[in-house]
């Protein structure tokens, strides 16, 4: 049974709709939502911007020494 | 070892052929592997070794591995069976998820029975790189991992489920715990910092 709050609908929606898990018609009813309702466009906008806070504050290590490589690849050869 | 040296009986034809799929399939993931490893040890060094540990564990069962496949999710499920066999032994271990939680969880994204946690988004104006950084490095190694998954490698929900041999249905209602969770630590600290939430609270509805 769906949550009759309709903000927690919306945002299961909007996860559902930003995690890529929707089909086209669904994607479409989002998007429309997004435009007609206020509250709904609050919710949308809020968890893409919790989102790329996230993106943007995890720490990506910097790439990969070409050191690392070497050792992996030599001791696949050692294995050989 | 069976396995191992099953492996090495292996033509010179197909060892050209497994080295280049290494290379060119295997080996271009190597940065995204680091980054989660080092999310999920925390510490730089055991994350080059994991990293060495997923590579060459990759490489030994690589005639299990169909060419032009998923290689990433086939090395993230590598490096994650890794993380736990290697380190959590190693009492190292991560913080540890209460699964009766999750249960707990497991069907309220769904229903009518879950509660979540709406920031206000000016808040996130407010937000410094390190708190939330060091907000989700304090999530339990089980939420930091499906965040990581899916808001920044991108995964969908059947990747995901692969990777961590989970349900999809345990991949949503892990994720929606650990945004929450997440959205919960950075609302103490925007409010610690004076950013508080002066909307009044939306009145819960009971079933």
């Amino acid at each position: 049974m769906r949550n009759p709050d309709p903000i927690h609908e919306y945002h299961r929606m909007v996860n559902m709709f930003l995690d890529q898990q929707l089909n086209d018609e669904e994607n479409r009813q989002v998007l429309h939502q997004a435009q007609e309702n206020p509250e709904f466009q609050r919710v949308l906008r809020t968890e893409q911007n919790f989102r790329e806070l996230i993106k943007k504050n995890v720490v990506h290590r910097p790439q990969v020494t070409s050191r690392l490589i070497d050792n992996i690849r030599s001791r696949i050869l050692k294995q050989e | 070892m069976k396995d191992f040296y099953h492996f090495y009986k292996v033509n010179q034809e197909d060892r050209i052929r497994y080295d280049r799929v290494f290379e060119k399939e295997l080996l271009p993931h190597i940065d995204a592997l680091s980054t989660f490893a080092f999310h999920l040890t925390l510490n730089e060094d055991d994350a080059d070794d994991l990293v060495q540990e997923t590579y060459l564990k990759a490489y030994r069962f690589i005639d299990k591995y169909l060419e032009g496949t998923n290689a990433k999710a086939w090395l993230f499920k590598i490096l994650k069976n890794a993380y736990i066999n290697e380190y959590r032994r190693k009492s190292k271990a991560p913080a540890h998820v209460d699964y009766e939680d999750i249960v707990g969880y497991q069907d309220s994204e769904d229903s009518a029975i879950g509660e979540f946690t709406d920031l206000r988004e000016e808040l996130f104006n407010h937000m410094m790189g390190d708190e939330v950084t060091n907000a989700i490095n304090s999530l339990p190694v089980d939420f930091r991992t499906v965040i990581l998954l899916c808001d920044v490698e991108g995964f969908t929900y059947e990747e995901i489920a692969k990777i961590l041999d989970v349900p999809i249905g345990t991949v949503r209602s892990r994720l929606f715990r650990a945004r929450n969770v997440l959205k919960d630590k950075l609302k103490s600290y925007a409010e610690t910092m004076g950013f508080s939430d002066k909307r009044k609270p939306r009145p819960r509805k009971m079933e």
